[in-house]
């Protein structure tokens, strides 16, 4: 018996989801339990498997294609029903256009074959309209919507159908055979075009609405880091013995948890819509993760009620799962403020982009050795280290970053003082 | 107006033009738009909007005499005061037009009042009361719209003579009135004069009225416009008319011989001629269609910086699709992938009963395939009975396989007013079972619709479904 397997519901509020690879082909066996898919949704990539046995008849979606929820994902002919030849796939049950992306193919994927030729393609007038603007040929695109009509999701599945054509042939003159020494010069004008979906594609349209709706500026300012650095060295031991890595970030997400009790606003979301800034009482702070997929924010929830070990405790198993690609949808969204930095790199300081709605993020950069002139007008060596903070300026204006940012040079120069605040 | 130069020129503010024009001052356009009479063109002026007023006024006038169907008595003369009317009607377009004028400048649009012709591909001539005024402009959109035609023996400068503009202002109801030419114009003025007094003759050359609509259709306001005194002569020429002691004599050639009507006024409603002449169309080299101004799927003519809408352009000749136009015409200009894409430009005919359709016809249909259709009258609808208006029908035509509605055509009371969601259907591609499965209230004129599409497909309530 074939059965339908249809996109399972992967978080709270999450209507589709982006199938970022197949695991399985047309024609293979699956386990109960064995890897389906990874699936990409708005915050987290997650892997689906598969809750029957059977074989892999059909495939509803490119890798890169988006599929909502409960809409059909996979069709598997189940185990025991209608044995199906182990070497022998029906080719008939799958249409050409369904064939699973994984195997990349030199030629250009067929387009789905054209509706009944003569009959205008059924489509509402908005669709026809994205359509005209968009050059795609309604007639050419099956539709999905009710007594077959065209509708926006048909438009954008016929989009990414279209897949880049690989380059053609070169008509190089060939090289000389006798062994050649140097490395072969690439034939000019080569190039390689990569499709950018998935966790890429979030962070774009993530970076374009920040971009296009926040407008939002950096302000720099100096800390000297010198007793934090101290402090920290010697609280290092501690936490280690504790099973803990203590790093510099859960000093400052405390110390921005402390600013915000005298700048409220900044622990925020701004609604556009509504014209409204939404005063978040949770101090959810999320910190900016380098993975090899892209950026991702994992998400240390009520800093404002948490220890630095327990944030830290929180902050290092989050950073290993979200790295490993394990991290949960949930881990991965929901802050309130974000904290980033790439100073275990270099740099002298980087002017962060707004995670909205957010309206505030704090850049923080390479803490290092630098020759400050103290009071007494002496050349001394401090561990000094730039600031960098962003704010939506529809909401924050400058002078109100200026004292937000004083506040957590204040506490940061001065870190003894979260010994008061210890809960 | 210091500016000589403009992103858009447009000619003419009927509801081609003006609706380009606050389009293009939404899309940030610099723009200019021309009128040679009033804000709002014929449409407004002496077209649409006056006749439905003078149409509205007549009915109730009718209504009132009809009083005692449902209980009510009226004593004493039931009157119209013309003077008072026309007033009235004056200041329905008053309040219109002034809101045309509002509405562009709102939007930043320049206006100037002025007779236009063009002088180049990017350059317009203006004769205004303070003399020739000269303008630039990367666009020039046409929106001159169409005139009553004119037909040798009746020239509009005599006096019993009336084209529609005339017959709207009438100062008083004639006693006699020939109306020349049984098309939509010709039906709503001589049906609205025949109500409020006059005796009414309808000269139609071809062999039916409204040629060209729903014959079902035809047939109802045929008998009604009877009842209502209107003598109609068909497949009869107008020859020509002569001063008599008492008015005049309109003499008609019918299929019997000759024949004298004696009369007052003679209405020419015959069909409009598109305004394309004396715009220096020539002097750029504008291709035409016939007496229309050629144009492509973007309502751009041949020289790539001049684009034409409305009556001026082609058919239909009607006032929602020249907005359709200027509309996409001020996209296209503003930079915007776009491209004439309606499936439907629906008709309303405000004669008694209005007739309405949207999509194809019943014999257009059937000259295309395969079809059904379902038919509900009036009296099966309740509102329609409470309305005390029994005569129509609602006709629901779709595609005999998929069902896909093709066309609706609903003839009666407030037809008008129930064609849009036929329009919606049809664009949206929707089937029979889309409007019979949507819950239309209770008791409206609008179940009717639903009751149609649903006799389409062998399942309404309220009629024997045929076999």
């Amino acid at each position: 018996m074939a059965w339908v397997f249809p996109m399972p519901e992967v978080g709270e509020g999450v209507v589709e989801a982006e199938v970022a690879h197949w695991k399985v082909g047309v024609g293979d066996l699956i386990k109960a339990d064995q890897p389906l898919c990874e699936i990409t949704t708005d915050k987290a990539s997650v892997e689906i498997s598969s809750p029957r046995s059977g074989r892999v008849t059909k495939l509803f979606a490119h890798a890169g294609e988006i599929v909502k929820v409960h809409a059909p994902l996979a069709e598997i002919e189940l185990e025991g029903d209608a044995p199906a030849p182990v070497t022998h796939v029906p080719p008939a049950s799958v249409p050409a256009s369904m064939t699973p992306a994984p195997v990349p193919t030199p030629s250009a994927a067929p387009l789905p074959p054209p509706v009944l030729p003569g009959t205008p393609a059924k489509a509402a007038p908005a669709v026809r309209r994205r359509a005209h603007e968009l050059d795609v040929n309604l007639d050419a695109v099956p539709g999905t919507g009710p007594g077959g009509r065209v509708t926006h999701a048909d438009l954008d599945h016929a989009l990414a159908t279209v897949r880049t054509p690989a380059p053609a042939p070169t008509a190089a003159a060939p090289l000389p055979k006798a062994p050649v020494a140097l490395p072969q010069v690439r034939p000019s004008g080569s190039e390689e075009r990569i499709k950018i979906v998935g966790v890429r594609r979030k962070i774009a349209e993530r970076m374009v609405a920040a971009k296009q709706s926040a407008p939002h500026f950096t302000y720099v300012e100096e800390i000297d880091c010198t007793r934090l650095v101290d402090m920290r060295d010697r609280l290092k031991g501690r936490a280690a013995q504790r099973g803990v890595k203590l790093s510099f970030l859960p000093f400052f997400a405390k110390a921005c948890s402390l600013a915000f009790r005298d700048f409220p606003n900044v622990n925020a979301w701004m609604d556009n819509e509504a014209s409204e800034l939404i005063v978040k009482a949770d101090h959810h702070i999320g910190f900016a993760c380098d993975t090899p997929t892209g950026l991702m924010v994992p998400v240390v929830r009520n800093v404002e009620q948490k220890s630095i070990l327990r944030i830290a405790a929180e902050m290092n198993d989050l950073f290993d799962r979200t790295r490993a690609g394990k991290a949960t949808r949930d881990e991965l969204g929901g802050s309130t403020f974000t904290i980033t930095g790439v100073g275990n790199i270099g740099g002298v300081l980087a002017t962060p982009i707004l995670n909205v709605p957010e309206v505030g993020i704090l850049g923080i950069n390479q803490i290092k050795k630098r020759p400050v002139v103290d009071e007494n007008d002496q050349i001394v060596v401090r561990q000094m280290t730039y600031l960098s903070p962003s704010f939506d300026h529809r909401i924050i204006d400058g002078a109100v970053g200026a004292r937000f940012t004083a506040k957590l040079k204040e506490i940061l120069e001065n870190p003894e003082c979260l010994v008061l605040e210890l809960a | 107006m210091s500016e000589t130069h403009f992103q858009a020129i447009v000619i003419g503010a009927g509801p081609g033009g003006y609706p380009c024009g606050i389009r293009l001052g939404q899309l940030k356009v610099k723009t200019l738009v021309i009128e040679k009479d009033n804000w709002g063109g014929v449409c407004l002026n002496v077209g649409c909007i006056p006749s439905k007023a003078l149409i509205t006024a007549a009915k109730k006038f009718e209504d009132i005499q009809h009083a005692g169907d449902f209980g009510i008595t009226v004593t004493g003369d039931v009157s119209i005061d013309m003077g008072k009317l026309q007033a009235w009607k004056s200041e329905v377009v008053r309040k219109l037009t002034g809101g045309v004028a509002t509405l562009l400048k709102a939007n930043n649009v320049e206006r100037l009042i002025g007779t236009a012709t063009i002088v180049g591909p990017n350059e317009v001539s203006v004769q205004t009361a303070e003399g020739e005024k000269r303008f630039t402009a990367e666009h020039i959109v046409i929106a001159t719209g169409s005139r009553p035609i004119e037909i040798p023996g009746f020239a509009f400068a005599d006096g019993p003579v009336l084209d529609s503009t005339k017959a709207l202002a009438l100062a008083e109801i004639p006693k006699r009135l020939v109306v020349i030419g049984g098309g939509y114009i010709g039906l709503e003025l001589g049906g609205m004069l025949a109500k409020i007094g006059s005796k009414v003759t309808v000269v139609e050359a071809l062999p039916s009225l409204l040629t060209g609509f729903d014959e079902d259709a035809v047939k109802l306001i045929a008998r009604k416009l009877k009842k209502a005194g209107v003598e109609v002569l068909l497949s009869t020429k107008a020859l020509g008319w002569e001063k008599t002691d008492d008015g005049i004599v309109v003499k008609v050639g019918t299929p019997k011989g000759e024949q004298a009507i004696p009369a007052d006024y003679v209405l020419v409603t015959v069909g409009r001629f598109p305004n394309s002449e004396n715009l220096g169309l020539e002097a750029v080299g504008i291709q035409k269609d016939g007496r229309f101004i050629k144009v492509d799927e973007q309502r751009r003519t041949n020289v790539p910086s001049i684009f034409a809408i409305g009556d001026v352009a082609c058919q239909p000749m009607l006032a929602h699709k020249a907005t359709y136009e200027g509309e996409l015409v001020a996209e296209v200009i503003a930079g915007h992938k776009r491209v004439y894409d309606a499936r439907t430009v629906p008709a309303v005919v405000f004669t008694d009963p209005e007739v309405a359709i949207a999509g194809l016809d019943e014999a257009q249909a059937r000259a295309k395939g395969e079809i059904k259709v379902g038919k509900v009258p009036y009296g099966a609808i309740g509102r329609a009975i409470t309305h005390g208006e029994t005569d129509g029908f609602y006709k629901v035509i779709v595609d005999a396989k998929t069902t896909e509605i093709l066309g609706v055509t609903i003839c009666g009371a407030h037809a008008s007013d129930l064609i849009s969601e036929a329009a919606l259907a049809i664009e949206m591609h929707a089937e029979a079972l889309d409007v019979g499965l949507t819950i239309h209230p209770h008791p409206t004129m609008g179940e009717g619709v639903m009751e149609a599409a649903k006799a389409a497909i062998g399942e309404a309530i309220h009629i024997v479904n045929k076999p």
